[in-house]
């Protein structure tokens, strides 16, 4: 028994002071590498600025930034997160020709999960269009994490052709939730608007199955798209989205198309009717902050309707809407009267329809 | 003699399993910071900090008889660095002014929010809007303890996720966004904790840690190594596992949806954190649903503790009698096959390890005495067996000492991890044997307690 | 390039990597720099110096960008304030103007677009 305790106690005392090794050799070094990165950012910066004002060639840069590609890239990064223009485009050229790209997309094949991970990550933000296929390729990984990253890299360096093969994988193969989704499609820009509008299109004429293409019910990724659209206030979606307002078939979507509609602000040419009196409450609240942001003539006696609305929020959104488009004469008398929107009339007057929350 | 003996055999085998399950934890938690590490990299928290997408926040602020630091501590919450959220004060029938104070600085008046959720609590006496803050609320109520409170925050909170923050936390400036970012990327994600860290003699500037120093009472040191352990390889260990059975009451987030389900905080337990993670665990597995409680290191929260034997002994005694009723309430748990990791090893590993534990020590020890005194066993053997626990325990310190190294570092320089190194050899020596007392304390508390409600209960019908 | 020697220019920004690359470009152009990382530091600056503009960012430790926008508002500090940020809502933009912001411009950010801008700012005087 003694003997096997003291043996315990041996390995014991081992790994303690091989614990305590590690750790005073991993300060020793850490610190180390501040150090260094601190002397190389001050040796860089000017020598970037300069770079950038065409005072020094790349083949200077070149000699003079022979170093790792990590504390490269932790240099470089504010810069590449903050800046576009023809400065982004002097560095992306920059760490073309010294080989720190070359070095990243060699990573993205590497047998470590971290290294490819980084490398995906880098890659996107240098925007380098080489390794898309890579990228598309690591869509097909097992790790969520992997699909997240190479998707937002593939958004970053703006290939819109891939976007569904993206959306698809995020569907299928990870748990991510719609707005992680949007957060990394709208990466894109603008740009991504056609494509989105051409699926729309396509699905509401009965050429794509967008159940098949992403196995989840077709108006939740209809809604995704419609959302990404509101987002960018792409103008040109308007057809599509007076479309759907037309077929009025489900009312997840029906809500995101409103929402979308007061982003862009632009009046449709369908009557609204029969939104401000649907018997979903917020779709009539989100047909009325549409008219809010967009008012267009024509729903007068409805609006005053739902002054008397059982829900607070769509009464209070009918009474702004009135009271900011030059009907507060219609207010003071229904406050006056014993209507029962009247309570509400008076509250907005009284407030003189400002809101801090709006 | 015989009796002692098996005692002291239980004692030994205990110790071995215990011990085994915290290596095993360790090698689990490291490969999930290693995995943690890369992510916490390449994290674009910028741009999620401009999206439009992000999930709105509720933050439910407690307080109770907080007339002294109320205004300051929201003051700061409402700097926080997050999208949109808003934060719900609730005045737990403070006999002091805070809600005075309240009124004073935020500029209150009556607000016409009514309650989204009925979850029971204490009478509501009054709720306010802030004119200076429309993303303030405050909701006065007759006290009901901390668990009702956080519930009449619920009730009144107007989005999906909620966050419980202690009124004198100070949380880092990131923290809220990566603690959101995994109910973002995962849909089955219900609940999220976050690190709790020891502020005591750090540098706060208005609401902020700006720089982390290492206290100087050894008391609060002892602390910070128990904290470490407790966090970088005990949570983090547990979470890889999916068994996380803890969400510290100090810091963590929810989807409101669930918490409401599962009928919010237990207000007949003071471990209502702990209880309320059993719960859920609880429920959602009953329900058959696929669901992840999560646990990151990184977004981390400042705290002060105790820093006198009294005040940290009340505390501790109080947990030891709050884990115990928060297991009790969930005792379906224990060796059931249905609740997964949860059910077969970490609530078997809490109740055994932490909730009986200090009475296999206490015993333990009594023994190791009385075979010593009557000569049942040498001298010697019973020093060797005392020295491989206490050693045990400096290894176990020592590596989350390292693991902080290795991924956050949050103190920097060799001294102040040459003085967290002794902190973690001395505990053994006194503060080990110091800290089961106070469990032993709270283990009686516990027992004692239960007769006290049931006369509360009676008295009620 | 002559007219611009002595106009003073204060940039708050936390990034300091970005605040360096602004303090080149502005230095280049033929102002005068100085550069605050918080809000408090930068409130600070405002009061003990005279400075023709401010770059600010929105989101800056101790002290916003609004709550700095709002203490040159009701001192009546006569300096022009050009926002960079990386907040691109409506509502950011519109807080910011209300609060006397002369430029709104969003990040990522093109430095020669920063730049016209400030100069047009300075040369309607």
């Amino acid at each position: 028994m003694l003997t096997i305790i003291r043996a315990i106690i041996i390995v014991l005392l081992t790994v303690q002071i091989g614990l305590m090794a590690a750790l005073i050799l991993y300060i020793i070094r850490a610190k180390r590498a501040e150090r260094r990165s601190k002397e190389l950012e001050a040796r860089w910066q000017p020598l970037l600025y300069e770079y950038l004002e065409d005072e020094v060639d790349i083949k200077t840069m070149e000699i003079e930034l022979a170093e790792n590609y990590n504390s490269m890239w932790n240099f470089f990064r504010p810069y590449l997160d903050n800046l576009i223009g023809s400065d982004r485009e002097k560095i992306e050229k920059l760490l073309q020709e010294i080989g720190f790209i070359a070095h990243f997309r060699q990573q993205l094949n590497s047998e470590n999960r971290s290294k490819r991970i980084r490398a995906a990550f880098v890659l996107g933000k240098v925007r380098d269009s080489v390794s898309l296929p890579q990228l598309e390729e690591m869509l097909q990984s097992d790790s969520t994490y992997e699909i997240i990253i190479a998707g937002q890299a593939i958004t970053d360096i703006g290939a819109t052709e891939l976007v569904f093969e993206i959306m698809a994988a995020f569907l299928q193969r990870t748990n991510i939730t719609f707005e992680g989704i949007s957060q990394i499609i709208i990466n894109y820009g603008e740009e991504i608007c056609p494509p989105l509008i051409t699926i729309l299109t396509d699905w509401l004429a009965g050429r794509v199955d967008l159940e098949e293409k992403f196995q989840v019910p077709a108006y939740q990724s209809a809604a995704l798209f419609v959302e990404l659209l509101g987002h960018s206030r792409y103008q040109e979606a308007l057809p599509v989205f007076e479309k759907i307002l037309q077929q009025r078939e489900n009312e997840e979507l029906l809500i995101q198309v409103l929402k979308a509609l007061s982003r862009l602000k632009e009046p449709v040419q369908i009557d609204l009717k029969p939104f401000l009196t649907h018997e979903n409450r917020v779709i009539r609240n989100q047909t009325l902050k549409y008219l809010y942001k967009c008012c267009q003539p024509g729903y007068e006696e409805q609006i005053v309707g739902l002054l008397a609305d059982e829900n607070w929020w769509v009464s209070f959104y009918a009474a702004m809407l009135l009271y900011h488009n030059g009907r507060q004469n219609i207010l003071t008398e229904i406050a006056g009267s014993a209507e029962q929107g009247a309570a509400m009339s008076s509250y907005i007057l009284e407030a003189g329809g400002q809101f801090e929350h709006f | 003699m015989n009796i002692f003996r098996t005692i002291i055999y239980i004692s030994i085998i205990y110790f071995l399993l215990v011990n085994l399950t915290y290596i095993a934890l360790n090698l689990v938690a490291f490969l999930a910071l290693k995995k943690e590490k890369i992510k916490f990299e390449v994290t674009d928290l910028q741009k999620t900090f401009q999206s439009e997408f992000y999930k709105p926040l509720s933050i439910i602020v407690p307080a109770y008889n907080e007339e002294k630091t109320i205004t300051e501590s929201i003051q700061a919450m409402l700097s926080l660095t997050y999208p949109e959220f808003e934060i719900v004060v609730v005045n737990d029938g403070s006999k002091d002014d805070t809600l005075k104070r309240l009124r004073e600085k935020f500029n209150l008046v009556p607000s016409n929010r009514t309650n989204k959720a009925d979850l029971t609590t204490a009478k509501i006496r009054g709720v306010y809007d802030s004119l200076d803050y429309p993303n303030l609320v405050v909701v006065d109520k007759e006290n009901g303890g901390k668990a009702d409170s956080l519930n009449a925050g619920i009730n009144y909170a107007h989005f999906p996720l909620v966050c419980n923050i202690d009124a004198d936390s100070l949380i880092e400036s990131d923290a809220l966004l990566r603690l959101v970012e995994p109910f973002v990327e995962d849909k089955r994600v219900v609940a999220a904790g976050g690190s709790i860290r020891i502020a005591n003699d750090c540098v706060v500037e208005e609401g902020k840690v700006t720089r982390v120093k290492l206290p100087g009472s050894w008391l609060a040191r002892l602390q910070i190594v128990e904290y470490l352990r407790a966090f970088l390889f005990g949570r983090v260990g547990w979470a890889a596992l999916e068994g996380l059975m803890i969400i510290s009451g100090a810091f963590g987030i929810f989807r409101k949806s669930h918490l409401i389900a599962a009928g919010g905080y237990s207000r007949d337990t003071i471990g209502e954190d702990m209880e309320l993670v059993l719960k859920l665990n609880r429920k959602l597995k009953e329900q058959g649903r696929d669901y992840r409680t999560v646990f990151l290191p990184d977004p981390v929260c400042w705290t002060q503790v105790p820093e006198t034997i009294k005040t940290l002994g009340r505390q501790r005694r109080r947990w030891q009698q709050g884990l115990g009723q928060s297991l009790m309430m969930n005792k379906e748990l224990l060796f059931n096959r249905d609740y997964g990791v949860v059910g077969l090893l970490a609530y078997p590993f809490f109740f055994f390890g932490e909730f009986i534990g200090p009475v296999i020590e206490f015993f333990g020890y009594i023994s190791l005495f009385i075979v010593l005194f009557f000569g049942w066993a040498s001298l010697e053997l019973v020093l060797t067996f005392l020295t491989v626990s206490i050693l045990l325990r400096i290894v176990l310190s020592t590596l989350s000492i390292l693991f902080e190294q290795l991924t956050f570092r949050k103190y920097e320089n060799l001294r102040d991890n040459g003085k967290l190194l002794l902190t973690a050899f001395l505990e053994g020596f006194g503060y080990q044997q110091l800290h089961m007392i106070w469990r032993l304390q709270g283990l009686y508390d516990f027992l004692k307690g239960k007769n006290i409600w049931g006369e509360q209960q009676r008295k009620e019908f | 390039m002559t007219t611009k020697t002595g106009q003073r220019i204060l940039v708050v920004e936390d990034e300091k990597a970005i605040q360096s690359l602004e303090r080149d470009k502005l230095e280049r152009a033929g102002y005068e720099v100085d550069t605050a990382d918080d809000g408090r530091q930068a409130w600070e600056k405002i009061q003990n110096n005279e400075y023709e503009l401010i770059l600010i960012d929105i989101f800056l430790p101790k002290m916003d960008g609004f709550q700095l926008l709002n203490k040159i508002k009701s001192q009546r500090i006569p300096v022009k304030k050009v926002v960079l940020s990386s907040k691109s809502q409506d509502r950011y933009i519109n807080k910011a103007y209300n609060l006397g912001a002369d430029d709104y411009l969003t990040k990522p950010f093109d430095s020669k677009v920063v730049l016209t801008t400030i100069d047009n700012l300075l040369e309607q005087g």
